[in-house]
């Protein structure tokens, strides 16, 4: 009688399956590397590699009002980058024009232009940086280690410890800070380098950074599912980011 | 002059709420209607003044037969007092199904239980459940088939105000549904007010669960004990003096005990449960009376010895102290007083027991409540009363909401966040029926909370109209506010309660609503059939944000974000009141929708909860003296999931990350779960052995042996020898079927 009250079943229906298309670009400021990636999206089930769901059709280009129209071709494996020279300049609009199938993708970013530093230094445990900001630009910030000794490997911090916006008209200045970094590479000055990466970031960015982990593998039975993401790149089943941004690299004096 | 007394149950010696006591006058020549009345809390009643003159006094109640006094009053005779005694209706107690309020206390949406009717209907355990009855009326729903809490039309079930002899209670369901905190045994009444509730409750935004705990017998000692097969019970009551009487009532439930010699590899989680409840009634006189309430209960839900790399537990303890103290006089009014202490503890622990703590979480709420609160009942005169009081609560929290766990948390003040708020109310409300045909309830209530400067107002407004004995129209608006926010954790599948107060950012949630309606009796009034139709719509209604951040240094408030809501749909329901066969058809077609900027993209989406169509089939049947026979069959829609909907290549993290697999997801419950069915069945047999009354049992859960899906989710294979999931093997589509076939059966014995 007991043994009858729970089961575990493996339904015979399919996951559910929507496939959309995956743009992803980015615009780095004073940088001409432009690289637009389209792909398509694949049922859980299937290992696909990028070459099997590359989007190699597309009909792309990417409009600026100061520089013009570049338009982009097929590299390899959906990777897309403009037939001629496209140098990105901080402060200017761009603009992403696609087709795909019939279907039109739109998204549009400005690549801010790098901030007033105004103070880096350390606190506590991480690094913290006090920048006057730019409108509709938010900013994050990484911390960097460079080995001096070729014994010891260099290392670049992978994530953002939060994406910081300006909150109100009355503030000045606003602070960045990194993750905390680990102490020894403050108390060898003599094996490393520390610096700190500031990100000045297009506006959407904050959104989209605020909810990313909704995307996230599927990790253990107690987590609810994911959710949406926010998306800067519009289109019919179509999600993905084009974003512009500016790196400013801030080497930090330990004393 | 006027006529006081109670109305009892003879078998109980309980005073019987909502008995009709109807006057005529000069019974020789004429049955002409007089006046009225309704008994109240304990059985008591008093009637308007009446002239001097003979009198017929008519007591009935549903499920009890009618029973006639014939008075007199005189220049001499005083006040007189009335006390009778009604019997059970043996050939009627089918009757006993679903009684509309009386025709003196109007409440729109409203439906009283009685533990009559509870007594028949099938249950899982074999131990009758409130929340499990309330579930089968139009527009009552449960989130899953092992969620806590009742949904009232859209509304979650901390927008529930549930009573207890007055005093509130947080938590009022066990664990996983099992079963409600109340003991039928221990039970009076049970009244449901869906929405648009009269100004004298408060403090919730959706529906009221007023429920009224018996008081022990007077006639002599006497007891239940029932044993079954998850779950036992005891109930024992008797008279202490000739004022002061006795009930104590308990439960236990051992699960997991038997899990642990039948089910020892199940890796569903283990549960327990236990509760109390005393009550000692003392009578100073025919107009004083005091009670004092003891409820106690602790849940326990935990992980197998089999577990997935997991180590949880959750487990929460109510305990409510309070005193009634009833005065009711010759001059109409009845004055209620009552005075609680409530604490309330809720901790839910996730450990990832492999390397890493991603998964971790740990909450806990530990809430004392101390609550003082009046009100009193005037009868100005037949077709006016006054109802009006205040009530004042201090709340003392101490929260932690923490991403990692260590047994350190539930100790150390030092990690905990700490509230102390009081909330003040005052009300007014009339009952007013200016002509035969019209009843009205009008009403306001007044707040003011600790914490913010502003006060609140609510006016409350019911209307209904009588165009006949057998049609009539009804509708009512109401606007609430709640200050107490249950806030829940969407990304953990385990319970995480967290209530919370309204402070300065936090403001309180906000409720309209309003109700439409009518009803129609036929063939002599054994059948019901009412439609209700309900809008309302929700400000300032809380939920985490994504990706919240936890830390102590960060009020547990930041991780909030606010948001609006709206539910509305139409219910039907129709009754059969008399009748060898009773019982009901409910259905019952709504929405409830959720919009919060940082939720979902910013796009409206439907609470798990949200149910398309719900339709409900309730039967009793007494087959011979003393077999009976109830049947219950339920369909709604499946309840809302996000699924993923697909992977893809994506940078996976900051903007210049390595590229990675990531997984879609749909919109927020955009996806169903498999339509929900089931039929119940519950066969009862009453008899006495060795001069004992004993009831045996057999209920059949899920009688035809549905797969009902209670969760379905993306399994990878686990890897035993590495205590982890193999995330490179193929993953399936699982689901979760609870109880697909579960008979139980048992025995109560009445001495």
């Amino acid at each position: 009688m007991l043994l009858g009250c729970e089961q575990i079943d493996v339904i015979e229906s399919n996951i559910p399956f929507q496939e959309f298309n995956v743009v992803s670009g980015r615009l780095i400021g004073d940088s001409s590397s432009v690289k637009i990636s389209f792909t398509k999206s694949f049922p859980i089930e299937l290992n696909l590699t990028r070459e099997d769901v590359a989007l190699k059709e597309v009909t792309a280009y990417i409009w600026s009002e100061t520089q013009g129209i570049f338009t982009l071709k097929h590299e390899k494996d959906g990777i897309y980058s403009p037939v001629n020279k496209l140098y990105i300049i901080q402060g200017i609009k761009y603009e992403l024009f696609a087709e795909y199938k019939g279907e039109r993708i739109y998204s549009v970013t400005t690549v801010p232009k790098e901030p007033i530093i105004a103070d880096v230094k350390l606190e506590g445990e991480y690094l913290k940086c006090v920048v006057v900001p730019n409108p509709k630009s938010v900013y994050a910030a990484k911390y960097s280690i460079k080995s001096l000794d070729s014994n010891y490997e260099s290392y670049v911090d992978s994530i953002f410890y939060e994406v910081t916006s300006k909150l109100a008209d009355t503030l000045n200045t606003i602070e960045v800070r990194t993750s905390n970094i680990p102490i020894v590479y403050f108390e060898n000055p003599e094996k490393y380098k520390v610096e700190l990466i500031l990100y000045s970031l297009d506006e959407p960015y904050k959104d989209y950074f605020s909810t990313r982990e909704n995307n996230k593998p599927i990790e253990n039975i107690f987590s609810e599912g994911g959710g949406s993401v926010f998306w800067n790149v519009s289109g019919k089943n179509t999600i993905g980011l084009f974003m512009g941004y500016t790196k400013t690299v801030i080497p930090i004096q330990i004393n | 002059m006027k006529i006081t007394g109670y109305v009892f149950d003879s078998e109980t010696k309980n005073g019987i709420i909502g008995a009709n006591i109807i006057i005529t006058k000069d019974v020789q020549f004429n049955d002409s209607f007089q006046t009225g009345a309704a008994s109240g809390l304990d059985g008591q009643f008093v009637t308007s003044r009446l002239p001097i003159g003979k009198y017929k006094v008519t007591f009935r109640n549903m499920g009890y037969k009618e029973k006639i006094e014939y008075v007199e009053i005189s220049k001499t005779s005083g006040a007189l007092e009335l006390n009778v005694y009604l019997t059970s209706a043996a050939v009627q107690i089918e009757e006993v199904i679903v009684r509309e309020i009386k025709e003196t206390e109007e409440i729109i949406s409203a439906v009283d239980i009685s533990p009559k009717m509870l007594n028949m209907l099938p249950s899982l355990s074999g131990e009758i459940d409130v929340f499990k009855s309330l579930q089968l009326l139009p527009g009552v729903k449960v989130a899953s088939e092992m969620s806590s809490g009742i949904y009232v039309r859209g509304g979650s079930p901390d927008q529930n105000l549930t009573l207890v002899d007055g005093t509130m209670l947080y938590n009022p369901s066990h664990l996983g549904n099992i079963a409600s905190t109340f003991n039928t045994y221990a039970l009076n009444d049970v009244k449901l007010i869906k929405g648009a509730f009269p100004a004298e409750y408060g403090g919730r935004l959706s529906s009221v669960l007023d429920v009224k705990l018996r008081e022990g017998t007077n006639e002599r000692e006497k007891g239940v004990i029932g044993i079954g097969t998850i779950m036992s019970h005891a109930t024992l009551e008797g008279p202490i003096t000739d004022k002061l009487t006795y009930i104590i009532s308990s439960r236990i439930m051992y699960y997991d005990q038997l899990q642990e010699i039948f089910q020892k590899e199940s890796v569903t989680p283990r549960n327990n449960f236990f509760d109390m409840s005393t009550k000692l009634n003392y009578k100073f006189s025919k107009e004083q009376n005091i009670a004092i309430n003891f409820m106690y209960n602790k849940d326990n839900i935990y992980s197998p010895p089999v577990n997935l790399g997991f180590d949880y537990k959750t487990n929460w303890s109510n305990m409510n102290l309070s005193a009634n103290w009833l005065t009711m006089n010759e001059n109409s009014y009845i004055l209620r007083s009552n005075l609680s202490f409530i604490k309330y503890k809720f901790t839910s622990s996730l450990n990832d027991l492999t390397n890493s703590i991603e998964s971790d979480y740990f909450s806990s709420s530990d809430l004392q409540d101390i609550s003082v609160k009046q009100d009193v009942d005037l009868t100005i005169s037949d077709e006016f009363t006054i109802k009006s009081g205040y009530e004042f609560i201090f709340h003392q929290y101490h929260l932690v909401n923490w991403i990692v766990y260590h047994s350190v948390l539930e100790t150390s003040p030092d990690h905990f966040e700490n509230h102390n708020s009081f909330e003040l109310a005052y009300f007014l409300q009339s009952q007013w029926q200016p002509f035969g045909f019209l009843n009205t309830n009008f009403g306001v209530r007044i707040y003011k909370f600790s914490n913010l400067s502003d006060v609140k107002f609510e006016p409350r407004l019911s209307m209904s109209i009588a165009f006949s004995d057998n049609f009539l129209l009804k509708g009512a608006y109401a606007e609430a506010h709640q200050f107490l926010h249950l806030i829940l954790r969407n990304d953990i599948r385990m319970p995480t309660d967290l209530w919370y107060p309204s402070t300065g950012n936090i403001k309180p949630s906000f409720s309209r609503q309003s109700v439409a309606g009518f009803d129609i009796y036929f063939d002599k009034k054994i059948y019901l059939f009412s439609v209700e139709a309900y809008y309302k719509d929700f400000e300032n209604i809380y939920e985490f944000r994504d990706m919240p951040y936890y830390s102590v240094k960060n009020p547990i408030e930041n991780n909030f974000t606010k948001g609006i809501g709206e539910a509305y749909g139409i219910e039907f329901f129709l009754n059969k009141r008399a009748g060898k066969i009773s019982g009901w058809l409910g259905y019952t077609i709504s929405w409830t929708k959720r919009l919060f900027n940082e939720l979902n993209v910013g796009k409206i989406f439907p609470p798990q909860y949200d149910r398309l169509h719900d339709i409900s089939f309730v039967m009793t049947y007494e087959i011979i003296k003393n077999l009976s026979l109830g049947i219950t069959w339920s369909y709604s829609t499946g309840s809302g999931m996000t699924m993923p909907t697909g992977k893809y290549y994506f940078t996976n993290s900051e903007i210049d990350g390595i590229e990675n697999q990531n997984v879609n997801y749909s919109s927020r419950n955009e996806y169903n779960l498999p339509d929900y069915h089931k039929m119940d069945l519950n066969i009862k047999y009453s008899t006495t052995m060795f001069s004992l009354s004993t009831d045996f049992f057999i209920n059949i859960y899920n009688l035809y042996n549905q797969s009902n899906a209670f969760a379905q989710y993306i399994a990878y294979d686990f890897d035993a020898k590495k205590n982890e999931f193999d995330y490179t093997s193929t993953p399936k589509l699982n689901q979760i079927t609870l109880m697909p076939f579960f008979p139980t059966f048992g025995f109560a014995v009445k001495f």
